[in-house]
């Protein structure tokens, strides 16, 4: 099993303070290599905290997170950040590029934090994905330059340019329009399958949930 | 791609951003960088005037109220050619023109000779003929005179016979000379030679040493050499020890032939104890004293015989009761021997006081008016005295009665001069006459039996030039010193500077911090990239790196128009710091250096400060966790110092006004401080509390309070900065003092007194003495207390030098009683009056001294208990303990010693140059004018005391202006502050101001929410930083003697009010303008 959460407890403010509010109530949740799951649910029904857990951006208050059989909980800051940088990628639903890189080098950054600057290799991976979403002539532009599509299609190549074994997505489609929208949906699950990558998506959209292998919805603090 | 890269493309897509960064980092490298280029300056500045002053003079051969042969000068180097040397006669003097309309006192009148265009590298010196003069440019100025002027001068008599000795005249005082002016000299030209430590050049004029040694009746006669050499002061001591010879020390050798006799006399009348002692050492010497009675009176019959001289007798020829009368004075009182005889004599008490003494004696023997007997020479020479051609023309310093003066007076003065007409033993007359300014009157040797090989042997081995007071320095190093270790402009403007540097260090961070608040989507990204959070940081840091770097050089360049900016002020508006126009500015690469590290490093901190604690608050933010709710140990720790912070001060005040009687305004600070940090949490846990409450009564003015809590970083930081300047805008004002409310007061800084006078010429005698006063023509009722002087370096804080021997002042202690106040004084001392303790020997042979609490910790860098050294005339060291401070008096640049230890240590020190008056204050005026008429060949300078206190105080009020114009620049900066988080929280919240707008509410309404907001923020942090101002400053504002006035304060207050209401105002109408709302919406 690639990923599993044990028990997880997870809430807002002080534990035992009456605005104390628990979000995920001992969640139990396991997931596969090559998986491809939607997690759908209400607003404020907790599934952007679980996706943090998942991406360890957060610690649970209870229970544990496991990865690959490895307990995450019990790794330090400077541990999950590497973890991080090898195993996840992030996509969110704004694309969150950084307005004073180019395309390339906004996709590259992911690969300094190993090395203080890239190898060629790498850049021929990342060129390589380019190439593949389809923004290969953007990329020396900025993103002010670019169309809010071409920034996500970005991002997504951005958060794989470390070939991680989980995508964790973050309603990546929520501030696309409808033809954007479902590029990117045919897009991210084209990548997935052909890199064999694990793919996790928080979504209001149904186009995007109903094309994963697997929908879970949140309700109550448990996934059914 | 590269890190770097990434740091370079962020810097420069941020660049306004950082740049407006960069600029609070530029104003705090050029208020930090300027000051530390101001304090080279103005140490370099007086490393110049060192040279300035001196010339090529390294070394100082010098003595006080002594005078040497000036060809000691020429011997010196020709004992080592490696010496250069000038004997300088240096006498002050007072210099009148324009029919006495110009007058200038304490002028340094100054003997040259032509070795002297050494010294001065120039050769103007050079021919000063007769009454020739050459004189310096700020004299010119007083008096208004150019080359080719006449002026009067009236120049201190100088006289190898102490002016306080016993018999010696003190009709003249000083000597005129008409003279011309040959040159008016620059600074290169010397013309600000000093031989005192001070960056004040003093009033000069020369002229040539003949003249002015003919003018005060000497021979070639010096009591300066100026040496110029590469040579140890070793070195230089040792020339002049092998120089001195026996005439240095103004003894006199010659043969009596009446006697068969070789007599050693001196010039000084009553030789030294070191130099009796050697000649005493030296075969068959029979040591003399010889004194002026005012009558021998035979007891039985009352007869007396006026006015005569008596002389010893060595060896065992008379017991210490018996007494030899001559033939000549047995018949004038018919005295037989058996009879009693009564010597009437004069003890010449300090200040010419008068002590009739009385001694009798039993007549041993009479003898002949023949050979010895009759020895006319054993009077010693006595200037006025021994040279009256008449007994009724005698000037003996002491009051004749010429009516007890018969014609066999005049005769045997006529036919006997001052022959001794009784003797008494050589033990007895030393009982009754040795004084402090020597023992024998000569020493006698049989002709026969005096080696002068011998003599000048024992001469050169015994006495070295420490024995005759004499001084050798090596004054070009010490004035180096001096100069370095002055006061610290460097940390003085760092000091004064310390608002801004805060304001522009927060401003720094302030703007770091929004740049990132602006850029956290980019933090969360890289932290969810897997960064570490330090490499993130790294990133921010190195960024941050380079803002502070560009706005290091930005600041670097700035500093030197800072530092010329304030240096122009220097010379003009805040000149009384410097007193002197000789600033030169200098840059050292080093400083520029050192100025742009710290800054950077300063900014650095500042930024990575900024840089944690948002990262922490990220952190925060991602667990749901609100600012406020920090670990309960902090909580915790904030709110008991909170308490603390509250209570304490509370304590304080109240314990300070109603139990103490005695206001101090250190602790009265200390809580002041105290309260602000107390009020400062307070107000920040209502900000809290504010955020934390669950229900409002909806209204705009509580939108606009809730507003505050949006973010209470920025809330806070708003209040601190204004709470903060104002504190110390406020409380800086409230120091100023005004000297005049309280100086009546004797326990204030003039003690009381209406006047401080100086002389140039020593007034010998005691003002107070109504028979003196009645000679002088002194009729006005008033009291002076008058100081004895030794020279010294001006100590007051008007001398930016550090000083280790300022001028040594002797008074009376008991004159003093009761006076001024004490800010520090030495355990065991009385603590109520101190004064009474300077008459004190104490157990570790140190001499108890007193001076004023700023020049002991300012001028002197000491602290009391700690001594100071000097050579005294006798060329022991002399230390001075520091036992008590006084509160700002003065007596600023002074240290102040008993009269007792004061003519201990300085016999020859003769007369008063300082004196302090009281009197009616009614009177004052008539009082002053008579003193300055009487006084006025004196050089007599007097100034109110408060007057002369305000002058001292300029300096402090002048330190108190910088650090309100600093301080004003800081409240702007933090204005600026204000006006940037107040533009970016607007721009923030365009969007609720666009639908605020869009649902109804009109601009008006808009624009007091927004100005409601933000005046609320002024107002707590003016509000806290004032009333913890006044509360911190309460001694200031409840003391008669300070300025402080609730209006004053009130206007400050008002002015960082307005300022702070303008930028709000202009802000939020700019922010409201109806155009500019439509366009964010569209674009929303």
């Amino acid at each position: 099993m690639l990923l599993q959460l044990q028990n997880i407890t997870k809430g807002y403010g002080e534990p035992g303070k009456h605005s104390y509010r628990q979000v995920l109530k001992t969640l139990n949740f396991g997931v596969e290599k090559g998986d491809k799951i939607a997690i759908v649910g209400p607003s404020g029904s907790g599934k952007t905290t679980l996706l943090n857990l998942i991406g360890a951006l957060d610690s649970p208050e209870e229970g544990k997170v496991f990865f690959n059989e490895k307990d995450l909980t019990s790794y330090s800051k400077s541990e999950l950040a590497g973890f991080r940088n090898k195993n996840l990628g992030f996509i969110f639903q704004l694309h969150h590029l950084l307005p004073q890189l180019t395309l390339l080098e906004n996709v590259l950054l992911p690969l300094l934090p190993q090395s203080n600057s890239v190898s060629g290799e790498q850049k021929e991976w990342a060129e390589h994905l380019i190439k593949k979403v389809g923004i290969w002539e953007q990329r020396n532009q900025k993103p002010s330059q670019m169309s809010g599509g071409e920034c996500q299609r970005t991002a997504v190549v951005r958060a794989m340019v470390n070939k991680p074994e989980l995508l964790l997505a973050d309603e990546p489609t929520g501030a696309l329009d409808e033809e954007n929208a479902k590029a990117l949906t045919e897009l991210l699950i084209k990548l997935s399958d052909e890199e064999g990558i694990t793919l996790i998506t928080v979504t209001h959209a149904a186009d995007l949930a109903d094309q994963m292998d697997k929908k879970y919805t949140l309700k109550n603090g448990k996934l059914v | 791609m590269t890190r770097l890269n990434y740091i370079f493309k962020s810097f420069f897509h941020y660049l306004k951003a950082n740049m407006l960064v960069a600029l609070g980092v530029a104003i705090s490298t050029m208020v930090l960088a300027g000051s530390l280029i101001i304090g080279d300056s103005v140490r370099y500045s007086l490393e110049q005037s060192t040279f300035f002053r001196l010339g090529e003079t390294t070394h100082l051969v010098a003595v006080k109220e002594r005078y040497f042969r000036q060809e000691m000068a020429v011997e010196m180097q020709n004992e080592n050619p490696g010496i250069e040397a000038a004997p300088v006669l240096l006498l002050e003097g007072v210099a009148i023109a324009d029919g006495g309309q110009q007058r200038v006192n304490r002028v340094q009148v100054i003997g040259v000779d032509n070795n002297f265009s050494r010294i001065a590298s120039d050769t103007l010196y050079n021919n000063l003929e007769g009454n020739e003069i050459v004189i310096s440019r700020n004299l010119s100025e007083r008096l208004q005179v150019e080359a080719g002027d006449n002026i009067l001068v009236r120049i201190k008599k100088a006289s190898l016979v102490p002016l306080n000795a016993p018999f010696v005249s003190d009709e003249q005082t000083s000597v005129s000379l008409r003279a011309t002016i040959k040159k008016v000299l620059t600074r290169d030209e010397l013309g600000r030679f000093s031989l005192k430590n001070s960056q004040s050049a003093p009033y000069n004029l020369f002229l040539s040493l003949e003249q002015l040694n003919d003018l005060m009746d000497f021979s070639s006669k010096a009591n300066h050499i100026l040496v110029s050499t590469e040579l140890s002061n070793e070195e230089v001591t040792e020339a002049v020890d092998l120089s001195l010879t026996p005439v240095d020390a103004s003894l006199v050798l010659k043969k009596i032939e009446k006697t068969g006799e070789v007599e050693i006399s001196t010039d000084r009348v009553f030789m030294e104890p070191k130099v009796a002692q050697t000649l005493e050492q030296l075969p068959k010497a029979k040591p003399l004293i010889s004194y002026f009675v005012n009558g021998i009176e035979r007891t039985r019959t009352g007869s007396e015989t006026p006015y005569s001289f008596v002389s010893s007798l060595e060896g065992s020829q008379l017991t210490d009761n018996e007494i030899i009368l001559t033939q000549w004075a047995a018949n004038d009182l018919d005295a037989n021997p058996g009879d009693t005889i009564r010597l009437k004599y004069l003890e010449i008490g300090p200040l010419r006081k008068l002590i009739d003494r009385e001694a009798e004696f039993v007549l041993k023997e009479i003898v002949p008016m023949t050979r010895q007997w009759a020895d006319s020479t054993r009077m010693p020479f006595i200037p006025g005295l021994s040279d009256a051609g008449h007994c009724r023309e005698w000037e003996a310093g002491v009051p004749i009665d010429l009516d007890a003066i018969r014609d066999k007076d005049e005769d045997y003065w006529d036919e006997w001069k001052g022959t001794p007409k009784a003797y008494v033993s050589l033990n007895k007359a030393l009982e009754m006459w040795e004084n402090r300014f020597g023992v024998y009157t000569a020493v006698r040797f049989p002709a026969d039996a005096f080696d002068e090989a011998n003599y000048m042997s024992a001469f050169s081995e015994n006495i070295r030039p420490g024995d005759l007071g004499m001084a050798i320095e090596p004054i070009r190093e010490q004035g180096l010193q001096a100069a370095r270790n002055g006061t610290d402009f460097s940390g003085l403007f760092l000091g004064l500077s310390f608002f801004i540097l805060a304001a522009s260090v927060i401003l720094t961070a302030l703007l770091f911090r929004l740049n990132l608040e602006t850029r956290s989507s980019e933090v969360g990204l890289l932290g969810a990239l897997g960064f570490q959070q330090k490499k993130v940081r790294s990133f921010f840091l190195l960024e941050g790196i380079v803002i502070a770097f560009v706005g290091a050089i930005i600041g670097l360049a700035l500093s030197v128009f800072y530092t010329s900016g304030v240096f122009r002020i220097l010379n003009t508006l805040w000149f009384e710091i410097v007193r002197t126009n000789v600033l030169l500015i200098k840059i050292y690469p080093a400083t520029l250096v050192l100025g742009l590290v710290i800054s950077i490093v300063v900014s650095l901190g500042a930024i990575f400060i900024s840089l944690r604690r948002y990262q922490n608050r990220q952190t925060a933010e991602l667990q749901k966790r609100t600012g406020q709710q920090l670990k309960k140990s902090t909580r915790l720790i904030l709110d008991i110092t909170m308490y603390i912070s509250l209570i304490i001060p509370v304590i304080i005040f109240l314990w300070q006004l109603f139990q103490s009687g005695n206001l101090n305004t250190i602790l009265f600070f200390l809580s002041g401080g105290l309260l602000l940090v107390g009020l400062l949490l307070v107000f920040r846990k209502i900000l809290f509390r504010l955020e934390a409450r669950k229900t409002h009564t909806l209204s705009l003015q509580n939108v606009a309070r809730l507003n505050l809590t949006r973010n209470t970083g920025r809330s806070l930081t708003i209040v601190i900065l204004f709470a903060l300047g104002t504190f110390l805008v406020v409380s800086t004002g409230s120091y100023k003092l005004d000297l005049f409310a309280n100086a009546q007061d004797q326990s204030s800084g003039t003690g009381g007194f209406l006047y401080f006078a100086e002389t140039t010429m020593p007034v010998l005698y005691d003002l107070n003495d109504e028979e003196r006063r009645a000679e002088e023509g002194i009729y006005e009722d008033f009291n002076a207390v008058q100081f004895r002087q030794v020279e010294g370096d001006d100590a007051s804080c008007l001398n930016l030098n550090r000083i280790s021997q300022p001028a040594i002042l002797g008074v009376n202690p008991e004159n003093l009683s009761g006076r001024f106040s004490f800010a520090t004084h030495m355990k065991g001392f009385d603590t109520d009056d101190p004064w009474k303790a300077l008459n004190q020997q104490l157990d570790d042979g140190s001499i108890p001294a007193i001076a004023d609490q700023t020049v002991i910790q300012w001028g002197l860098g000491k602290k009391v208990g700690d001594e100071l050294l000097y050579q005294n005339e006798k060329g022991d060291t002399l230390r001075l303990k520091l036992i008590a401070g006084t509160t700002p008096s003065v007596f600023q640049g002074y240290v102040i010693i008993s009269n007792k230890h004061f003519l201990e240590n300085y016999p020859s020190n003769s007369g008063s140059h300082i004196f302090l008056i009281d009197g009616e204050p009614e009177n004052q005026e008539q009082i002053a004018e008579e003193l300055q008429s009487v006084f006025r060949d004196y050089g007599w300078r007097m100034e109110s005391t408060a007057k002369r206190l305000v002058e001292f105080y300029s300096v402090t009020n002048t330190y108190l202006s910088i650090f309100l114009a600093l301080g004003a620049l800081g409240m702007i900066l933090g204005t600026v502050g204000l006006a940037v988080i107040l533009a970016r929280t607007i721009l923030e919240r365009r969007r609720e101001i666009g639908l605020m707008q869009a649902i109804g509410f009109h601009t008006r309404q808009l624009f007091r929410l927004l100005v409601n907001e933000y005046l609320l923020l002024l107002v707590a942090g003016v509000l806290i930083g004032f009333v913890t101002a006044v509360a911190a400053t309460l001694p200031a504002f409840l003391s008669a003697n300070s300025d402080a006035s609730l209006s004053t304060v009130a206007l400050v207050v008002a002015l960082i009010l307005i300022n702070g209401i303008i930028w709000i105002a202009a802000l939020s109408w700019f922010s409201l303008r109806k155009k500019r709302l439509v366009n964010e919406l569209r674009e929303e």
